[in-house]
């Protein structure tokens, strides 16, 4: 190649690499929101972080969120509020008098009422804009990678460890993003997961719990489960929009009577039943 | 390149820096946005959510006109918060692993 020729090769390669660049950059996305749209979310469209862009995200966006008690109810609160499309709300247990004191999506008249239809009654009252689905079944390893199958996000809101198994096993089977969360008496963690991407609940906890006290043994303040549920919702915005980095690899530990949050980290591990390398498919 | 033109003069607060945000976010680099505005709160406020976003603002009677920065500036950033934020990102110490598993 003589010197003229391998000058013009390269400038034609600055050209082409100039004209991919130039293509790679984002189209300002159209403004699809109606007046009484921009007005609801007005509060969030403010943010620097969030903009048509993220609150087209969430619009678009099918979350499942499994269970509608003390978690369940600040998460599909402030996804119904923020805006998101469709959101399935799974429980099959009725309204109990002893729910009410944390489960905000509950009153004294749905005693007896199905959870699953309770809540979304209340999630229609508050965006009459949105698609929200009562599912009145039990999540288990059976049905979770049926009811996890298509949706952009799960929010695991369940109150026990087979079932946080069980999703978490469907959810990296299907890639679908998940946010975990537990909370008993006043602490509480919290762990955002991007299927083969970092690590999974059970890369961080390998080994199901066999006699871990249960909600209604040890009890719960209903205050800590709305601060747990709140941070696990921000969390599941966050992976919508992309508008922060989630809590991933590793997750949240949460301490509220010292008012102490802790990031503990966690690392993939290649030999994990649900997304290690090593499993099938 | 001609501005861009934009009413805000019938909304009210924050609802005039949410049009002119969402209007912003629109558009290519290099292009300019002139802002109708009626005299008040809004052509006091709307010019100084532009500047604190890190847009160039020039305002000129009920007019503002402003030149988009690309990236936004961030809540954390705004607030003078950059270095508490920086620290809470800062991944903990691996012994910390595993300590904690209660659900």
């Amino acid at each position: 190649m003589s010197g003229n020729s391998r000058r013009g090769f390269f400038r034609e390669l600055a050209s082409v690499v100039a004209s991919a660049r130039e293509a790679a950059e984002p189209e300002p996305p159209p403004l699809n929101l109606t007046e009484a749209e921009i007005e609801r979310y007005s509060r969030q469209l403010v943010l620097p972080e969030w903009g048509a862009a993220a609150q087209l995200a969430v619009t678009e966006a099918s979350v499942l969120v499994i269970g509608a008690g003390a978690l369940g109810a600040p998460v599909a609160l402030y996804l119904a509020g923020a805006g998101v499309g469709r959101i399935g709300i799974i429980d099959d247990d009725a309204v109990e008098l002893s729910n009410l004191h944390r489960q905000l999506l509950h009153f004294t008249p749905d005693i007896g009422a199905a959870k699953a239809e309770s809540a979304v009654a209340k999630l229609r009252y508050l965006n009459p804009d949105i698609v929200a689905e009562p599912y009145q079944v039990r999540a288990a390893a059976e049905n979770a990678p049926a009811l996890v199958e298509g949706q952009d996000l799960v929010v695991d809101c369940s109150d026990s460890f087979a079932t946080r198994y069980a999703i978490n096993a469907a959810c990296c089977a299907a890639r679908v993003p998940l946010v975990e969360a537990g909370v008993l008496g006043m602490s509480g963690l919290v762990m955002s997961i991007k299927p083969g991407r970092t690590a999974c609940y059970r890369c961080a906890f390998p080994v199901e719990p066999q006699d871990a006290p249960r909600c209604a043994d040890a009890g719960v303040l209903g205050p800590a489960a709305g601060v747990i549920g709140s941070l696990q919702v921000l969390e599941a915005l966050k992976l919508l929009t992309g508008v922060a980095p989630a809590i991933a690899d590793g997750f949240l530990q949460v301490d509220l009577a010292t008012a102490e949050f802790l990031r503990v980290r966690a690392s993939r591990r290649a030999d994990c039943l649900d997304c290690g390398q090593s499993r099938k498919g | 390149m001609a501005a861009r033109k934009l009413d805000i003069s019938g909304l009210t607060c924050p609802l005039t820096w949410v049009r002119t945000k969402l209007e912003l976010e629109r558009m290519a680099a290099g292009e300019a946005l002139e802002v109708r505005c009626a005299p008040g709160e809004a052509l006091e406020q709307v010019p100084r959510s532009a500047r604190e976003a890190g847009h160039d603002v020039t305002v000129d009677g009920t007019t503002i006109r402003i030149v988009p920065r690309r990236k936004p500036v961030t809540s954390s950033e705004r607030s003078g918060d950059e270095a508490r934020a920086k620290r809470w990102r800062r991944p903990r110490p691996r012994q910390d692993r595993g300590r904690y598993e209660a659900g």
